[in-house]
């Protein structure tokens, strides 16, 4: 599976990893894993290690989980960015709405 | 036995002559030394009477020559003599003489004396033959080291070790180390550092670094998380090792920023983790079992995520440092080992691994051959400086290659099936000089196709977009549009230009839509959820982008 959501034994974060390509094409699974999120119980990483590379939809995808999540900016942490997919974000002012490790 | 007989007196030879012809010896005769040198060297017999009063060379003169002829072969010369005073005979022995016989002969004692020579010269030639068996084995093994040495330090010549992050002292019992410290950059910027122990030492234990790191180099370039990176090693040594022979194993991966720690830890000595101060702040205990232990289903991979302030570092070691024994016996020890750390003198070095180093070997003492290998690695959290790639490189190999120009022309069926970018970029990938620029002609070739065929051909408004599920509702309609999508085209040209002092590549992409007005699909302000790739594709192309025939055509040019 492209994406996939793993809870913290605590329970206090959420880590969505997601692999492969990030576009328009896994948007309905992207947005499976992060519907149910409870943002008063945990905190939302996502794991982007294995994402080779990642599009503008994407981007409109990583902008509407932070809408439904109702959180505010920096508190979704991006990590293990690819080169290219942190130019991506850069290029886009990512850094604004998203913690970008 | 060849028996060569020398005497200047015919009847002394006649004698002896029957003497060993009746024990079926084989004789030649010489009546003075010199005679006697050259039937030596052109009859190679295997024993010599020698008389010692003889004209032209007498026998201690001649029994020097001989014996320097005759170089690792043992050849018994026995001097013939009527004298019996010590010093003549000291002087038999002296000049290269391995026994005497007086006359007048007596016949039992020559045969007695011939019977014990050629047993030790049987041992001697036995010990010659064992002697040249061996050396040749030597040398042997010897040009096999070479070349397997060779092989390792290309192996492990791709390790990424003069990051600033690490800090390491590795010192192999013998030739080949057992011990394998590997390092690479990884592609999100922070560093990955393993350090494996191999059962045993020398070459049999050193030989399983090569499946190691090849595995090790292979994951790292793409990124592997650090369990991963671990089962996989696992499954390869399980497969290639003998049972009683597996891998004790750190692996770790450093993120960039120096802030975070994930810890695969199997079977070395616990980690220790020093504050920014240098004081010991915690030991991180193995929690599974070395690499090549375990099945592939029992195999465990998960991690400790650890964070790390900065100027913390992380200490790796082999049981080979805390098994090593003083000249008492007495082993260095986990605890004195531990208590390095808060050494005054350690404390205050900046390079930690050399001050332990010191005191470690100050109390193991020098001379003493070191029972094990030998390794300690500290890797420092604060960010990492990576490789950078340099892509001016790209730009030459450009300059001197021919131009070229491709058209691609994508039907409603390649539109449906495939995912055209891609195939476009497997193409033109391969290319000299466009390698290293992959990722980013993919991202403007792909934003490029997406609205041609998105606002072009489907006619999709983005306007669908902007609700927050109407990401979803406009997936559906472009995969009912695109279903029913009898005609239409796109036709992409990429071909190589000239910028004013660089290469670069032209993009220029036509559809059959009804055009549309490309403003509308830019985003207006950082929270719009839609109409970002134009701006990455301006910020990609330093704003060489233009719409043409009322939004039908779009150019851009990229610069390598």
């Amino acid at each position: 599976m492209p994406i996939s959501a793993e809870t913290s034994n605590d329970g206090k974060s959420v880590t969505i990893a997601i692999s492969g390509q990030f576009d328009f094409n896994v948007v309905q699974e992207f947005r499976n894993t992060y519907m149910n999120i409870d943002t008063g119980q945990s905190h939302v990483v996502l794991d982007m290690r294995e994402a080779e590379y990642m599009d503008s939809s994407a981007l409109g995808m990583l902008l509407n989980m932070k809408k439904h999540l109702g959180v505010g900016d920096n508190s979704i942490r991006i990590v293990n960015c690819r080169p290219q997919v942190k130019k991506i974000l850069d290029i886009s002012r990512f850094d604004k709405k998203f913690q970008i490790d | 036995m060849r028996v060569l007989l020398v005497d200047d007196m015919a009847v002394n030879r006649k004698l002896l002559r029957w003497m060993l012809q009746e024990d079926e010896h084989e004789t030649i005769e010489a009546s003075n030394g010199e005679e006697a040198v050259a039937l030596f060297e052109s009859e190679q017999p295997d024993l010599v009477l020698l008389d010692v009063i003889m004209p032209v060379m007498d026998g201690y003169e001649t029994a020097r020559v001989i014996k320097q002829k005759a170089g690792e072969r043992y050849v018994p010369i026995i001097f013939l003599t009527a004298i019996s005073d010590d010093d003549a005979l000291a002087k038999c022995l002296a000049s290269g003489g391995d026994d005497f016989l007086t006359k007048p002969f007596n016949e039992l004692i020559l045969q007695a004396k011939i019977k014990a020579h050629s047993r030790i010269q049987e041992l001697s030639d036995q010990l010659n033959e064992k002697n040249k068996t061996l050396m040749y084995y030597q040398e042997q093994t010897q040009r096999e080291h070479e070349i397997v040495e060779h092989v390792f330090n290309n192996a492990l010549s791709e390790s990424f070790l003069d990051s600033g992050n690490l800090d390491y002292y590795m010192s192999p019992m013998s030739a080949f180390n057992g011990d394998v410290m590997l390092s690479a950059a990884s592609p999100s910027g922070g560093l990955y550092v393993m350090l494996g122990d191999f059962t045993g030492h020398g070459l049999s234990a050193a030989i399983g670094a090569l499946p190691v790191s090849r595995v090790f180099f292979a994951m790292t370039k793409v990124g592997a998380s650090i369990g991963d990176i671990a089962a996989e090693m696992n499954k390869n040594l399980l497969n290639l090792l003998p049972d009683y022979m597996f891998c004790a194993a750190t692996i770790t991966e450093i993120n960039e920023t120096g802030e975070e720690l994930v810890m695969w830890c199997g079977g070395l000595p616990d980690a220790v983790i020093t504050k920014p101060s240098g004081d010991v702040d915690r030991f991180v205990t193995s929690m599974h079992m070395p690499l090549g232990a375990l099945d592939e289903y029992e195999f465990e991979r998960d991690v400790y995520t650890l964070k790390m302030s900065q100027g913390s570092r992380l200490f790796l070691h082999s049981d080979g440092m805390i098994e090593s024994t003083n000249k008492h016996g007495e082993m260095f020890g986990e605890e004195r080992f531990h208590a390095l750390f808060q050494e005054k003198s350690v404390l205050a070095s900046s390079n930690k691994v050399k001050s332990i180093i010191e005191h470690f070997n100050e109390y193991v003492g020098s001379g003493d051959e070191q029972d094990d290998d030998i390794s300690l690695v500290a890797l420092e959290c604060k960010p990492v400086k990576g490789v950078l790639i340099d892509d001016k490189k790209d730009g030459d190999i450009l300059t001197n290659s021919p131009s070229w120009k491709v058209r691609f022309e994508i039907s409603p069926e390649q539109m449906r099936a495939g995912d055209p970018p891609s195939d476009i970029l497997n193409m033109l990938g391969s290319s000299a000089g466009l390698a290293s620029h992959k990722d980013y002609l993919h991202t403007i070739i792909t934003e490029l196709y997406l609205n041609a065929l998105e606002h072009g051909v489907l006619n999709l408004p983005s306007s669908l977009k902007s609700e927050e599920d109407g990401f979803l509702a406009f997936q559906a309609e472009k995969e009912s549009r695109l279903e029913c999508l009898a005609d239409g085209k796109i036709v992409a040209v990429l071909s190589l230009v000239n910028l004013e002092d660089r290469p670069g590549v032209k993009i220029w992409i036509q559809d059959s839509g009804q055009g549309f007005e490309y403003q509308s699909i830019e985003a207006a302000n950082d929270d719009d959820c839609f109409g970002r790739g134009l701006m990455l594709i301006r910020s990609l192309c330093d704003d060489r982008l233009s719409f043409k025939d009322g939004g039908r055509v779009v150019e851009a040019i990229y610069s390598l």
